[in-house]
């Protein structure tokens, strides 16, 4: 064949522009932030904590005397309060964002969250379960008790993030309206779920039901924070691992196959991680709503949708932002408490709107 | 070495909508695949291109049935472009064009994929777009994108073996003048030794630039050859239900097709 006789297109060739592959690199930011906001909630409270004192408790330690240190009382809100609580803090919001970040490529779509999607209620759900349970099946179960929370959270997040995807279309194309109804759906059945389980349990286990509804860091102690730790870091870790292939998911669940992706048991790995992610961090928090949503939607106005900058700067963010409203939940109306999840919600409801509105001027 | 079709079929509920067919598409050639709405045109790229599992029959990589391929190295040897795609996130248009590199780069994409994914924009006029939001562009600009990132997918000089572009409606929207750099994009893909199969609609272009057509009607091949030798007046009344003259023109490679108006549909 010959192309010869046609009048050449490349005569329409714009002049050629440079190429700007250079893309910001926000880490020392988000670094500087989340030391900033650790720092901060670490001081502030009901006991004071001065830095100052801090650092020369420290530096003490090594020898140095800068004539500041902490009195015993601060020592011990430091050490068995407030670093245990500001460091589930760290890892939940972490984890939340990230899994928000990662359940969004997905779906395909920048509104879902692990709140919206009944990730977040299927987990308080198994974990409301499985405490109600506790005395018939403690007998049974011995040492592996301690598991029975955060295993049923976990299959809680893992059985209503695959009803999601599946009443969502997962499968094909991804259409905002379905996979909102279809959150809604399971958020409503599993909430109703909890509703039935919590007049089934004694006042002794309801510690209060605004803990799961609206979710808590005041739980936190060092036993928590061993307990959660471990999964929470390998779902983190399992998610980051993925940011290449979330990329190329992004284009499309064919497109994606066609560059070599095993999109089925990339699907599976995804939601067996986020569930993994979300349920961990239910049970021992609550549902913390919107904080997946908030910060990979900032993020990709600043950064780009790039999961291999958008994951690790989205796991800095989400931890600042709740340690951060958790410090607000703690300190704005000492000596109660506000609940936290609601503060993510007051941050996280204009950001959504707004994502709905210009979806649906698109 | 080849992408060969062999006796496949595909049934949906009880009906037979693609087969039974074979066809073979050879390096260095550009296959034009035509027929009108429903013909299985699609279904058969899907077929082609192991998205969807044929219920009889096989589909041949190089001689290696293509699903025992390993995903990475299939992707490096054949390259999709659907008809629409739906990426609703603003990758840049050089981002998307470097996804397409992604079989290749193990990590971070070298220079090299970046070398690659630009002379993909450039394939497709696309590089003054390079910077832009994919979201920001026009339908035809998106399409010009996706091809680059699929060009960029089969760029590897390095890469041994064939490479197969199997293209579906790839001038759908675009402009007349974009409608030709694409499909010389494409003939210039199989100059260096690929294959191309497109699926097109342009009768026109396809004789322009094909250097075989396959006429589908109800799921199989009913005619396969030289565009001079497969177009005729009876064959597009018969197959498209349209009156038209097929003429020589000077200059032109392959015949013209006139239409005059629909025919009555034969018996």
């Amino acid at each position: 064949m010959s192309a010869s006789g046609i009048a050449p297109v490349s005569a329409t060739y714009r002049t050629q522009e440079p190429i700007h592959p250079a893309a910001p690199r926000p880490w020392l930011l988000l670094t500087a932030l989340l030391l900033g906001v650790v720092l901060l909630s670490l001081a502030v409270g009901a006991v004071p904590v001065p830095l100052l004192a801090l650092a020369g408790s420290l530096l003490e330690r090594v020898g140095l005397d800068i004539g500041h240190k902490l009195e015993s009382v601060q020592q011990a809100v430091l050490l068995s309060i407030r670093l245990p609580r500001v460091t589930l803090g760290i890892m939940v919001g972490a984890v939340l964002a990230t899994c928000g970040a990662a359940l969004q490529a997905l779906f395909r779509n920048p509104l879902v969250e692990p709140g919206l999607l009944g990730t977040s209620s299927g987990a308080a759900l198994g974990a409301v379960g499985a405490i109600v349970m506790d005395v018939a099946l403690s007998a049974h179960l011995g040492s592996l008790r301690m598991l029975a929370v955060p295993g049923a959270a976990f299959m809680g997040a893992l059985g209503a993030t695959l009803l999601a995807h599946r009443l969502g279309g997962g499968g094909g194309r991804t259409e905002t309206a379905r996979i909102l109804l279809a959150g809604v759906a399971v958020s409503a059945g599993a909430g109703a779920g909890i509703g039935l389980l919590t007049q089934m349990a004694t006042d002794a286990q309801l510690r209060s039901i605004t803990f799961w509804t609206w979710g808590s860091l005041g739980g936190a102690s060092w036993d928590v924070v061993g307990a959660a730790t471990p999964p929470l870091l390998i779902a983190l870790g399992l998610l980051l691992r993925e940011a290449r292939t979330l990329n190329l998911l992004l284009l499309g669940e064919r497109e994606a196959w066609h560059l070599g992706v095993d999109v089925e048991r990339l699907k599976r790995r995804l939601i067996l991680a986020a569930a993994l992610g979300v349920g961990a961090a239910v049970s021992v928090t609550g549902v913390i709503a919107f904080v997946g949503l908030l910060v990979p939607a900032l993020l990709r106005l600043a950064l780009g949708p790039d999961h291999r900058r958008l994951l690790s700067a989205s796991a800095l963010l989400g931890a600042s932002l709740l340690v951060g409203a958790d410090l607000l939940a703690r300190t704005a109306a000492i000596p109660s408490e506000l609940p936290v999840g609601a503060l993510t919600s007051v941050l996280g409801v204009p950001v959504f709107i707004g994502l709905l509105s210009r979806k649906g001027a698109a | 070495m080849s992408l060969e079709v062999r006796g496949i079929e595909v049934w949906r509920g009880r009906g037979r909508t693609l087969g039974p067919m074979d066809l073979t598409l050879q390096p260095g050639e550009v296959l034009a695949v035509v027929g009108p709405n429903g013909a299985g045109k699609s279904t058969l790229l899907s077929a082609m291109s192991g998205e969807l599992r044929c219920s009889t029959g096989e589909v041949l990589l190089d001689g290696t049935p293509l699903l025992q391929w390993k995903p990475r190295e299939r992707a490096m040897r054949l390259g999709v472009l659907p008809q629409e795609s739906s990426l609703g996130f603003g990758f840049t248009a050089l981002e998307v064009a470097l996804l397409g590199r992604s079989p290749h780069a193990s990590r971070a994409e070298g220079s090299a994929d970046l070398a690659a994914a630009v002379a993909a924009l450039d394939a497709t006029d696309t590089r003054h777009l390079a910077s832009r939001s994919y979201l920001t562009l026009s339908g035809g600009e998106r399409q010009r994108v996706q091809l680059s990132r699929v060009l960029a997918q089969l760029s590897d000089p390095l890469a041994s073996g064939h490479r197969y572009l199997l293209l579906d409606e790839p001038t759908a929207s675009l402009d007349l003048a974009h409608q030709h750099l694409v499909l010389e994009a494409a003939a210039r893909f199989a100059q260096a030794g690929g294959a191309v199969l497109a699926v097109l609609h342009d009768l026109n272009l396809a004789a322009r630039y094909a250097h075989r057509m396959a006429v589908l009607a109800e799921g199989r091949v009913v005619e396969l050859g030289a565009p001079a030798q497969v177009l005729s007046q009876e064959l597009v009344a018969r197959v498209f239900g349209l009156r038209v003259q097929v003429v020589e023109w000077p200059g032109s490679p392959g015949p013209l097709v006139i239409p005059e108006g629909r025919a009555p549909l034969p018996p």
